[in-house]
């Protein structure tokens, strides 16, 4: 993973910052940073979605194409993941260099998905055991800032969020051969239901206390984090421990105290706008307040202080070209 | 190029461009806050992202390091998402490979890199969706990424795609122009001086018509080196705005 080269001064200065509810960048421990989504950004896909979280950068592009339905699983389409870590990110990415990663976080991906509820895998089947949808969704890092893990969740629950798929009919003739017609109308689509899509909390242990969305130094700091997969309801769908140190179950059960709070939150406040969300800038309201939003509208959401002014477009491609 | 016409009767080509005339050009400098140097350009369609670190210490081993100058190294990536149908892997197919090795010839013909002996100097180029004249845009891509990161140079370094049909040149060629195959000619130049830093064409074309294509790729390069100037102006004075002077 990328990383920074801290001093044991620094170290210092932010775990004890930690230990205090402080952090660098002015946070509180459990607080976010400004997130910013966009969709509909790469034409030539069928969804794609633009994540800055903070300056980690991701790009999401969904392609829709056909395939043959897994043999174990005939009536249901299915998700395949890839993860490039490009060098644009970090020059320790340059040839294969970010491979080890990208197949971690692809992995971790198809872990998050490995169950009925995320997405409705049965409305991307055509024709049982002959033909399906595949959605081949492709992350490409641009720039890694920390907390990877929970940017991209959002980027792909986005770009399936933003997802449209050709409606397709099966005609069968007398003979019983079987013909595929794609509908004449472009805007003859099927989306994607994403309300079961969960996002990744990664709870990152730092000194005696977790922080969540970590930035890379903070991460430089933290020997082990706890990576929560949740869905807007509450349910989690994975839970993995990943970094190098060790953490003690109490911790465990302890970090996991936050998720609930949040969730909770999540289910009763889906659909409101977050600037009138009574809880104001808090850690939990995050997965749900992004991606809830309206067919086709995108809008920017930001969690810390001072991002009251939520709706404006700003950040993303267009502001890149001045659009 | 049968079915298609590529260019009508009155002159105007597939997506209503006239002969000589670019896809629009847009691009921003400075896109990304960890990297010495960054850009991201936008012509027609083609969106491409270009990184620059350095010039730094020789990463890996020593023994790449050179005495007299600074080791310009590249990376062409393609996003698997930018083509239409999808790639199977952004980078390390043999078509990447040959661009990031133009790419590096290209610039070590503009970067002043006897300036930095024993030194590095990255440049990654990302194609985010392609449709037609990648290498020109990530070699301008890769320009305005170079000048952000204030590395110093000859000159801008501006390409150019240019096609030949029915007896015309075509400026910056599109996917479906490329497509149907016929020469097409990749020109990076260096507009100040009208140096040539990479040409290459594919296919055949008459000896006698490589000179009108070759002065087409050449304008639309300079027309490009205007449209960049442009960019690399406002950048530098809203960074001054900024900065307060």
């Amino acid at each position: 993973m990328a990383s920074v080269a801290l001093s044991e001064a620094e170290k210092v200065y932010i775990m004890h910052g930690v230990q205090e509810d402080l952090r660098v960048d002015g946070r509180g421990c459990e607080d976010y940073r400004c997130v910013e989504v966009e969709t509909d950004v790469v034409s030539n896909t069928s969804g794609s979605a633009r994540v800055k979280l903070g300056h980690t950068d991701i790009l999401v592009g969904v392609k829709a194409e056909m395939g043959m339905p897994k043999l174990e699983k005939p009536n249901e389409g299915y998700l395949e993941f890839f993860v490039d870590c490009s060098a644009n990110a970090t020059p320790e990415f340059e040839g294969r260099g970010g491979d080890d990663l990208g197949t971690e976080i692809a992995n971790t991906l198809y872990r998050i998905f490995n169950n009925k509820s995320s997405v409705d895998l049965k409305t991307l089947c055509i024709s049982a055991r002959e033909h399906c949808w595949v959605l081949y969704v492709d992350v490409l890092l641009l720039e890694c800032d920390g907390n990877l893990f929970d940017a991209i969740s959002i980027a792909v629950k986005a770009a399936l969020f933003n997802t449209r798929i050709p409606r397709v009919r099966v005609l069968e003739d007398e003979e019983g051969s079987k013909d595929i017609e794609l509908s004449d109308d472009p805007y003859d689509c099927i989306r994607l239901s994403v309300e079961n899509v969960p996002c990744i909390v990664t709870l990152c242990k730092i000194g005696y206390r977790h922080v969540v969305d970590a930035t890379l130094q903070e991460e430089a700091c933290s020997l082990a984090s706890l990576l929560v997969s949740v869905t807007s309801k509450g349910v989690v769908t994975c839970l993995r421990k990943v970094g190098k140190g060790s953490l003690d179950p109490e911790s465990i059960f302890e970090m996991m105290e936050v998720r609930p709070w949040f969730c909770g939150w999540c289910g009763d406040l889906a659909g409101t706008p977050a600037a009138s969300c009574p809880l104001g800038y808090t850690v939990g309201i995050l997965p749900i307040h992004i991606l809830d939003f309206k067919p086709g509208a995108w809008r920017t959401v930001g969690l810390s202080q001072g991002s009251a002014d939520l709706t404006r477009r700003v950040g993303g491609w267009r502001l890149w070209t001045g659009r | 190029m049968a079915g298609l016409e590529l260019l009508s009767d009155q002159g105007y080509r597939v997506d209503g461009r006239r002969a000589g005339e670019l896809r629009k050009i847009q691009a921003r400098m400075g896109v990304f806050a960890q990297a010495d140097g960054s850009a991201y350009i936008e012509q027609g369609n083609t969106k491409a992202l270009a990184v620059v670190y350095g010039p730094h210490e020789i990463r890996g081993s020593r023994a790449r390091a050179l005495p007299d100058r600074a080791l310009v190294n590249c990376q062409y990536s393609s996003a698997t998402f930018s083509t239409g149908e999808r790639k199977r892997r952004p980078h390390g197919d043999r078509k990447s490979c040959e661009m990031g090795l133009q790419l590096r010839q290209t610039f070590e013909a503009a970067i002043l890199t006897q300036l930095h002996p024993r030194s590095q100097i990255d440049i990654y180029v990302q194609v985010l969706q392609a449709d037609g004249g990648t290498y020109a845009a990530c070699v301008n891509a890769a320009t305005l990424a170079v000048l952000d990161a204030g590395i110093p140079m000859r000159d801008f370094v501006c390409a150019c795609s240019a096609g030949f049909v029915d007896g015309t040149a075509l400026a910056d060629l599109s996917h479906v122009e490329e497509a149907a195959g016929g020469p097409q000619l990749a020109l990076a130049l260096l507009p100040a001086s009208g140096q040539i830093a990479l040409l290459e064409m594919d296919a055949r074309l008459h000896e006698d018509h490589l000179e009108q294509v070759l002065e087409a790729a050449a304008q639309a390069a300079q027309d490009v080196h205007i449209l960049l100037d442009r960019v690399v102006r406002q950048h530098v004075r809203e960074a001054s705005i900024l900065l307060g002077d």
